[in-house]
């Protein structure tokens, strides 16, 4: 199968797959026993003032015929209004979602270097005592989630050791003094462009515990592919024989076994980005850092479905990008793997 | 990749992370000295509330209003319990009410002006008011007994009623009656909510910028009528944080001035700090437990009387509110007209509840009743299961059902027999004046509404009409009438009154003035504070 096909195959199904969730979602949403007309009047409305607002919001037609309604719309590209700030969603996640990725990026970057690192480490010295404790950071990394790291992270070095601030995105008074003009909505980002240099400082003084809580599972991750393939790598025969002739174990390490073992850590670098993007939402909640996270959980608890469906519709298509993404990485990189 | 590319790639990494880490060391250097800059001097706030709006004749919750308090000005002020005067003049300077109570004539503020330039003058309160009766959202209900207002000249205006009413409590309102320039009119009602919010009030701040779930930031407005304290603020920034825990932690260290945003238990391990100021305000909010009147057992007063003596009132403010509360004499807060602290309340007495069992016909108990709570407030689950707990000792078994508050109140309007026993609800009037809160428990037939005590009572509607009728001519004579109709509610033990909330606000030890008016409960008056 040609790769122009197959992507295209790929994209049909996601399209399958969005189709679902929105299905699913605004179902859910609805069905939970909750008034949107009351939602959208907000505070302690008066009963005319609901029924005209159920009037507007169109929510008097049988529920199938508001999601045919609401899917037409979607297709048009008006993802609705949300109930409670009665701003338009797709504008609310523009905004938002840079923020996030910014941060997942940073964590991603952190995580690579630091779990290819620690785990290069670990089977270069296999069984010492680095060994252990790279595999231990590992196992702390991808079994505890990622806002109790965030939690502890917090009262670590914002409570006992007070290095690093607690909350937010930059301080204000240099927010105030050094604006940030918007040109990607990554601030860091933008800071760069525009030579902001003490926004940019402190963007990233603000972001760096919760990229530390965000980079933690996929540089455990990381950390244990690298150790697995290197080790594999190391029993190799062409291994063998350049020990056989008389090179040192590290530079073998670092100039042949390293290149072998480089493409499972991509794939794997792809695989947690996902993860990533949904630990981060927690996170960001932990160090009220207003990202899309924030956004979508202050849209469930106020049960504003357009920004619950629409939220988790983006929020499910970069993930199945990037999944694809990754697969063809993979082909790209590996020429036996086939596509289908 | 050949093996030159991946020491360059290596170098790479290691220099963008020295880079990056002596910015981050910078950065750390700096951050005491800007905030001693000469610059202006900036107030930083931590809020929980986001706006839904910044339309002034739209807005119905804390989350706006918060700002908006700060950028309008309505005609009269609410003074806070105890003061001197009850209103004083703001926007207006002085007004009358005819003898018949159906016209008000104000005398407005000469030679202040709003935000784009243009003069305050009678026009503005005409079209403030319309705007807010014509688009009838949010708390517009509240200007219902208002038939009209007039331009008599410049400055002045008369409101035209169709229940002589007490005016007053209405247009020192915090919500629905702020004073918007007409020039805004040309706008459009979708120029106040686009492009992250505008506003054109008088007051002594106007809106810079507003960044979602991040802040909002206000400037002081250059042309305000009133004086800029010694010691105020120039810029104010609101910082949107969600965990009251984090804005604790935020407040000491030192990173904001003010936590809007904490729970009593928080606040309480704030107490005897010495670099930061707790204090604890009276509200108009309150908590009470409705009580289904229509559904067996809770039909039978006696019943209903029981669970009343049954409630660990000081208990449960310990546990619920952390001590931080008031024991509540019946529907309407003592800190807003007409509560008042000689109404009766029942107090715990386990062996009067059991007797009043008893002669209901249930000695042995075996009852079952549910109670549902707000499963977004973690005290009423406290207080819930308190009750729970005394209510098994005289033999009524209580399942606690927490639910968020929609589901709650979809519960309490559905199918009768499908009702809960009990609803505790954190309730709040629109403007401080009792009325409000107790009309909303006049009969609402099938469909139920605010009354969800399911309470029938003419007498009750017929007296509390006859007291508002009254209110804006002989304050004493209404008084005496909606106490009579309090009581009726207290007798009929129709809730269980819990307790009179209070506000809690944190500041650092060096600001001054950081104080709630239980009539404007979600805003923080920003020009009365100062630093030291």
């Amino acid at each position: 199968m040609s790769v122009s096909t197959y992507v295209a195959r790929r994209l049909l199904l996601l399209f399958l797959v969005l189709f679902g969730i929105a299905t699913i979602t605004f179902f859910v949403a609805r069905v939970i026993p909750s008034d949107p007309a009351a939602t959208y009047v907000g505070g302690l409305a008066r009963k005319d003032q609901i029924e005209t607002a159920r009037e507007k919001l169109g929510l008097n037609e049988p529920l199938p015929v508001q999601f045919g309604i609401y899917l037409r719309d979607l297709l048009t590209g008006d993802w609705g209004t949300s109930l409670v700030s009665k701003r338009p969603v797709l504008e609310d996640i523009a905004h938002f979602l840079p923020v996030s990725f910014q941060l997942v990026f940073l964590a991603m970057a952190v995580a690579s270097v630091v779990g290819f690192i620690l785990g290069a480490l670990s089977a270069a010295k296999k069984g010492s005592v680095i060994d252990h404790g790279s595999r231990l950071a590992a196992v702390v990394g991808v079994s505890l989630p990622a806002f109790v790291i965030a939690l502890l992270l917090q009262v670590l070095f914002c409570h006992v050791v007070p290095l690093f601030p607690i909350a937010g995105k930059i301080q204000v008074a240099v927010a105030d003094q050094y604006p940030i003009r918007t040109i990607t909505g990554m601030d860091l980002l933008d800071a760069l462009l525009t030579a902001n240099w003490s926004a940019f400082a402190s963007v990233l003084y603000y972001a760096v515990l919760p990229v530390l809580a965000v980079a933690a599972y996929p540089a455990g991750v990381i950390q244990r592919m690298t150790r697995a393939t290197l080790t594999e790598t190391l029993e190799l025969e062409y291994v063998r024989m350049h020990r056989a002739m008389g090179l040192s174990r590290s530079s073998i390490v670092s100039r042949f076994a390293m290149k072998n073992a480089l493409g499972p850590v991509i794939t794997t670098i792809g695989t947690t980005f996902a993860a990533a993007l949904v630990g981060a939402f927690l996170v960001e909640i932990v160090f009220s850092y207003p990202g899309i996270g924030s956004y979508l959980v202050s849209g469930i608890m106020a049960m504003d479905y357009p920004v619950i469906v629409g939220t988790t519709l983006v929020v499910s298509a970069i993930y199945v990008c990037v999944n694809l993404l990754v697969d063809l990485c993979i082909a790209w990189l590996d020429h036996r793997v086939i596509l289908q | 990749m050949k093996t030159g590319s991946t020491r360059f790639l290596a170098g790479l990494i290691i220099a963008v992370l020295l880079v990056s880490l002596s910015v981050v060391a910078a950065s750390c250097g700096t951050e005491e000295n800007q905030t001693s800059d000469q610059g202006p001097t900036i107030l930083t706030l931590a809020t929980v509330l986001e706006p839904t709006t910044w339309d002034p004749g739209a807005s119905s919750a804390g989350g706006e209003d918060q700002y908006l308090g700060n950028m309008y000005e309505t005609l009269v002020k609410t003074n806070p319990p105890g003061s001197a005067e009850q209103y004083s003049p703001l926007l207006a300077t002085e007004w009358e009410a005819s003898a018949d109570g159906l016209s008000w004539t104000f005398k407005l503020r000469e030679g202040v002006k709003f935000h784009d330039g243009t003069d305050f003058t009678a026009e503005a309160v005409k079209y403030s008011i319309d705007r807010v009766k014509t688009l009838d959202l949010g708390m517009a209900y509240i200007l219902d007994p208002i038939d009209s207002v007039e331009v008599v000249d410049a400055n002045t205006v008369d409101f035209k009623l169709n229940t002589p009413v007490a005016l007053e409590p209405i247009l020192g309102a915090a919500f629905a009656v702020w004073i918007v320039s007409p020039s805004t009119e040309t706008y459009g009602q979708e120029w106040f909510d686009s492009e992250g919010g505008h506003e054109c009030g008088t007051g002594p701040y106007t809106l810079v910028t507003y960044t979602p779930k991040e802040e909002t930031k206000l400037e002081r407005f250059a042309d305000y009528w009133g004086d800029a304290p010694e010691g105020g603020f120039d810029t104010l920034v609101y910082k949107f944080v969600t965990e009251p825990q984090t804005q604790k932690q935020m407040l000491e260290a030192g990173e904001i001035d003010i936590a809007l945003g904490l729970t009593k238990d928080v606040a309480a391990t704030l107490e005897g700090s010495s670099d930061v100021n707790v204090t604890y305000d009276a509200t108009m909010e309150n908590m009470f437990v409705y009580l289904n009147c229509q559904k067996p057992p809770l039909d039978d007063v006696r019943v209903r009387q029981a669970l009343s003596y049954a409630t660990p009132y000081e208990d449960i403010i310990t546990v619920a509110e952390n001590g931080k509360a008031a024991i509540a004499h019946g529907l309407v807060p003592t800190s807003i007209w007409p509560g008042d602290e000689a109404l009766p309340t029942y107090s715990y007495d386990l062996e009067k509840a059991k007797q009043l069992l008893a002669e209901a016909g249930y000695a042995d108990g075996g009852l079952k009743l549910v109670i549902t709570t707000n499963s977004n407030r973690a005290n009423e689950t406290q207080a819930a299961t308190l009750m729970k707990e005394r209510f098994a000792e005289i033999g009524i078994d209580v399942t606690v059902r927490p639910m968020p508050y929609e589901q709650q109140w979809a519960l309490a309007k559905g199918k009768a027999e499908k009702r809960q026993d009990m609803f505790m609800m954190y309730w709040w009037p629109t403007y401080p004046d009792g009325y409000d809160t107790l009309c909303s428990f006049y009969d609402e037939g099938d469909e139920p509404y605010y009354n969800l005590s399911y309470w029938v009572n003419d007498e009750f509607e017929t007296l509390c009409e006859e007291a508002r009728a009254e209110s804006g001519m002989d304050r004493d004579k209404s008084k005496a009438m909606y106490m009579t109709a309090q009581e009726m509610t207290i007798d009929d033990a129709i809730c269980i009154y819990l307790w009179d909330a209070q506000s809690v606000v944190a500041s650092k030890s060096t600001i001054q003035g950081a104080e709630l008016n239980p009539a404007y409960p979600c805003i923080l008056f920003c020009n009365d504070v100062t630093s030291l």
